[in-house]
């Protein structure tokens, strides 16, 4: 049994979902299970955190959907990065490299 | 590109509502259909599988609002549905939406309009360039308290040379007569001198104005248009520019036509002309002209001030012989809106104050009357609250709906303000035709905008928070009886209704100073019998009457008005009391120095009959008779107040004066009854009646216009036409003008007087009648909330005595309370309206304990009914009444 899952830090959830979709163009399900299996079960997506995530970043033109057919046909909307999107991914991970680095010294230095 | 995109995809979702909702739908289903096939996958049935899904991810339902709420344009949906929830509020409180909109509109309504004019006298920049620098120039002689005398040529050319004024001009008033262009009419004539129109900065809509060669002698015959005259009498036609018109019998050509916002030195005038003046001017004796300036950038109102003060200096240097006898001249500055508006700036601050506490009240009830109705929706609020809806929410909700009851209040209002400009005659009292008629122009609008939503916001947020104050328990388990939370807002009511009756109070105050003093001068005795009296003015044309026809001429005009079947008698005079012109003269006493300052008496040119049509009593010896003027005139009357001060011991019958040292004695034959020449609140003047003559005896005075009293049973119009047939056999080309009642002119001179006691009366009946129903409301709700405790106390045995003096004692606290307050806030206030009382103190201690009292009864009177309803309560009745 895994641990409990935790809330995710504030402000990671927009970048943990431009980084799933990174890899490939992905449903919603398909993001919440992906971030889920890559955190290996420590952090599981509510419906709504979700999907205002995914409205706010397709509001913003970092990501696009599109409607098509899922491996067991059904109709699903597929959200893929745009240019703008990778951009952005690559800024935040980048940014979020220098705030762990930072917070580990801190942390270790007592 | 991200805000363009949000705002497209917002408007979008707007717009599409329904499909992008159902795509929301499809997406969210399809995240449960997917995580539910995997817990089936898992070997769950499909039941518990969905029932878990929705435990781990949340309810979906829960998630398509949380979704669809978060962006920017549910925001706008929300607010649309709060207008209709709220219009729909609205309609169903017809009773509630009516009283709320009529307090509202009359309270928005007044503002709007006292504030147009506040805006017209006081806010609003001057149609002039750097109207702020400005500047009226006067004389003044500290002797006499004179601070507004005009300046001589001499003087004007010395002034001209100031280092600290960019420009000086002199201007004088009077009329003139334009013939040839249907009937002859008499027009308002300004003349200036060369910087007349560059000190204010204005041009010529149309032609140009003087040229420097036009302020010559002898080539001063042009003319330059108001934009009201070429308007009525010229048809708006621009090929006026260049022809020539009649006036006083000479042609003039017309060179221009100013725009129609340009009012200096007055509105009526019509038309301006040159002023020559001969650079080697020495005419030191006559003091006609009226001075404006304009400060050069960076110069202080005082550097100028003191600058022209050594300027004057020089003048009494270079002209000793003259200024000796005139020792403590002095010369003052002041800037233009202060000169125009100065003397009426009390008025209007404390005509604006007064709306402002009137819209105070209406406002205040309005919150009271929310609050109450607040308590009738509290079981829909808990209800709502209780299935989900968030504080913020409501208060939003609510807040709407007092903002479109507000706003429906001030739409009203401005239909109020319109009719209020157009009913209430302000021009009588206020400086208008300088500075124009109050208007509803864009700044009076943005004004009535911003104080109905700011009212909104204020008074629609006190109720919207008390009454979605969550206590949800209290409330829905609450079976009729007293709950904490109306005790709570009971509290806030009679906080407001106390505040009410506060500012009631003050109001009050001002109404009843201001109507004491209309009364006090209304009261006053005028000395003359104003009634049945029309007065009309007429002026010789000096080409057509010179010296030697014009007395022949008034005596004719005379005799044929007195034919005229409704006339009863008729006089000439050169001036009307309480009329704006006014001639005076210094005067010697046989035998007797007197002091400079008593020695100058206001003179009167007048007809034999001019007593009688007045009704001016005689109190010693007799009045003035043709007889008098041969072979010299030799007899002047004086009035009481001279006769007083000259010989206070003795009788002035038979006494000698003369108005100079070389002009002829005159002995005085007869003592009149004072009258006000000067308006009602201004004490008498000395006054000296000569018989009208063209023999000289001294006097200076313009003998061509005289004004015809007629003492007639008839309407000014008819007795004007039938004047004008007579006038027509004499001389068709002379205009009558200033046609009016002495009625009116006297009571012109109280409206300074009057204009705010009825307006502050207007507003303080309101303000009382809005009090009353405040207290009222709050006292019938709390009767209506006790009644369970009623009956207990009456079941107990309370005599209905007992429960009517409970009652009547919370109105007695209010008012005790309230008007304690607002006594203490009138009298910090009512110093403001020093300036505008007459012969009442700020703080009559009657007109106080009146108010106190007119207001004491009417709160008890506005309590009386619940009271004795609640003393009325059946106590079987009110305990069954669960």
């Amino acid at each position: 049994m895994p641990d409990k899952p935790s809330d995710l830090v504030q402000g990671t959830l927009d970048m943990l979902v431009l980084k799933t979709l990174a890899l490939e163009p992905m449903h919603g399900y398909g993001i919440s299970v992906r971030i889920e299996q890559m955190s290996k079960g420590v952090f599981r997506l509510n419906a709504g955190s979700l999907f205002l995530a995914v409205q706010r970043l397709d509001r913003d033109g970092l990501i696009e959907g599109e409607w098509k057919a899922t491996e067991n046909n059904r109709r699903a909307k597929y959200y893929a990065l745009t240019q703008k999107g990778r951009k952005r991914l690559d800024n935040e991970t980048r940014e979020w490299g220098r705030q762990v680095a930072a917070i580990d010294r801190i942390l270790e230095a007592s | 590109m991200s805000l363009l995109r949000n705002v497209v995809r917002g408007l979008r979702s707007l717009l599409r509502k329904k499909r992008i909702g159902q795509e929301l739908d499809e997406e969210l289903d399809g995240f449960l259909e997917m995580a539910a096939e995997e817990k089936i996958k898992q070997g769950m049935n499909r039941k518990d599988a969905l029932r878990a899904v929705r435990l781990e991810r949340g309810s979906l339902e829960v998630t398509k609002e949380v979704v669809r709420s978060a962006g920017w344009e549910s925001v706008l949906e929300t607010s649309w549905h709060d207008v209709r929830y709220g219009l729909r509020q609205l309609r169903k409180n017809q009773g509630l939406t009516a009283v709320c909109v009529l307090t509202l509109a009359i309270g928005i309504g007044a503002t709007t309009a006292i504030f147009s004019v506040v805006d017209s006298l006081l806010l609003r920049p001057l149609p002039y360039p750097n109207s702020h620098r400005i500047v009226r120039i006067w004389n003044t002689f500290s002797p006499r308290g004179l601070t507004e005398l005009t300046a001589s040529e001499p003087e004007f050319l010395e002034y001209h040379q100031s280092q600290t004024l960019a420009h000086v001009a002199g201007f004088a008033l009077g009329s003139t007569t334009l013939t040839g262009r249907g009937d002859p009419a008499r027009l308002s004539v300004s003349w200036g001198t060369s910087d007349f129109f560059p000190v204010l900065g204005t041009q010529p809509v149309l032609g140009r104005s003087f040229s420097p060669d036009e302020q010559e002698p002898g080539h001063d015959q042009v003319v330059i248009l108001s934009h009201h005259l070429w308007r009525d009498r010229f048809g708006s036609n621009p090929a006026i520019i260049g022809k020539s018109v009649i006036l006083n019998g000479k042609s003039c050509t017309v060179i221009g036509v100013m725009p129609a916002n340009f009012r200096f030195p007055s509105g009526d005038v019509d038309l301006w002309q040159p002023l020559p003046i001969a650079a080697n001017s020495s005419n030191l004796g006559n003091h006609y002209l009226n001075l404006v300036g304009d400060l050069k950038p960076q110069v202080r109102l005082e550097q100028s001030n003191a600058e022209l003060k050594t300027i004057l200096a020089r003048i009494e240097q270079k002209y000793p012989a003259y200024y000796s006898g005139a020792v403590g001249i002095g010369v003052n500055l002041v800037p233009l809106r202060e000169q125009m508006v100065g003397n009426v700036r009390p008025m209007v601050l404390v005509l604006i104050a007064g709306v402002g506490f009137m819209l105070l009240i209406a406002c205040t009830n309005i919150a009271s009357l929310l609050l109450a109705h607040g308590e009738v929706r509290k079981k829909e609020i808990a209800t709502r609250i209780a299935i989900g809806a968030g504080r913020a929410r409501i208060v939003r909700q609510l807040l709407a709906e007092n903002l479109l009851l507000f706003l429906a209040g001030g739409a009203a209002g401005l239909v109020i303000a319109l009719l209020g400009l157009r009913l209430v005659p302000l021009g009588q009292s206020l400086p208008l035709q300088q500075l124009g008629a109050p208007s509803l122009d864009f700044r009076v609008l943005s004004f009535a905008a911003i104080t109905c939503i700011s009212t909104a916001l204020l008074f629609g947020l006190i109720p919207a928070l008390k009454t979605s104050h969550p206590q949800l328990n209290e409330i829905l388990k609450e079976n009729g009886r007293d709950a904490m939370g109306s005790r709570q807002n009971t509290r806030t009511r009679s906080l407001l209704v106390m505040s009410e009756i506060a500012f009631s109070l003050v109001l009050l105050a001002g109404a009843g100073l201001m109507i004491a003093s209309l009364m006090r001068l209304l009261g006053v005795q005028l000395g003359f019998d104003p009634a049945n009296i029309v007065t009309m003015r007429m002026s010789l044309p000096e080409l057509r009457y010179p010296n030697g026809r014009f007395a022949t001429f008034y005596k004719d005009l005379q005799e044929k008005v007195r034919s005229i079947p409704s006339v009863r008698a008729v006089a000439i005079v050169n001036q009307l009391p309480m009329s704006d012109v006014l001639a005076n003269s210094s005067f010697e006493v046989e035998g007797r120095q007197l002091e400079v300052g008593t020695n100058i008496a206001n003179t009167q040119v007048i007809s034999p009959d001019y007593f009688s049509v007045m009704r001016i009593p005689l109190i010693r010896g007799r009045v003035l008779d043709e007889r008098d003027l041969n072979p010299a005139p030799s007899t002047v009357v004086v009035n009481q107040s001279l006769a007083r001060k000259i010989w206070p011991e003795e009788d002035a019958i038979g006494k000698r004066l003369r108005l100079k040292t070389d002009a002829p004695w005159l002995t005085v034959v007869g003592v009149v009854g004072n009258i006000k020449n000067e308006g009602s609140n201004k004490e008498t003047k000395p006054e000296l009646y000569f018989l009208y003559t063209e023999k000289s005896f001294g006097l200076w005075v313009d003998l061509r216009s005289m004004t015809l009293v007629v003492r007639t049973s008839s309407e000014p119009q008819q007795i004007a036409t039938a004047i004008r047939g007579q006038l027509n056999s004499l001389d068709p080309d002379l205009p009558i003008y200033k046609l009016q009642r002495l009625g009116e002119i006297v009571s012109a001179s109280t409206s300074q007087t009057r204009l705010p006691a009825v307006l502050l009366s207007v507003f303080a009946g309101n303000a009382l009648l809005l009090a009353a129903v405040g207290v009222y409301g709050v006292l019938a709700y709390t009767v209506a909330q006790s009644r369970h405790e009623i009956g207990v106390r009456m079941a107990l045995g309370a005599p209905r005595q007992h429960i009517l003096k409970l009652f009547l004692g919370h109105g007695l606290k209010w008012a005790a309370l309230g008007g304690s307050a607002g006594l203490v806030a009138a009298f910090i206030l009512v110093r403001f309206m020093r300036s505008m009382l007459f012969e009442v103190g700020p703080y009559d201690p009657t007109i106080f304990l009146s108010v106190a009292g007119v207001l004491g009864i009417v709160v008890l009177m506005a309590c009386y009914f619940p009271a004795s309803r609640a003393s009325s309560v059946d106590p079987m009745v009110a305990l069954r009444y669960e």
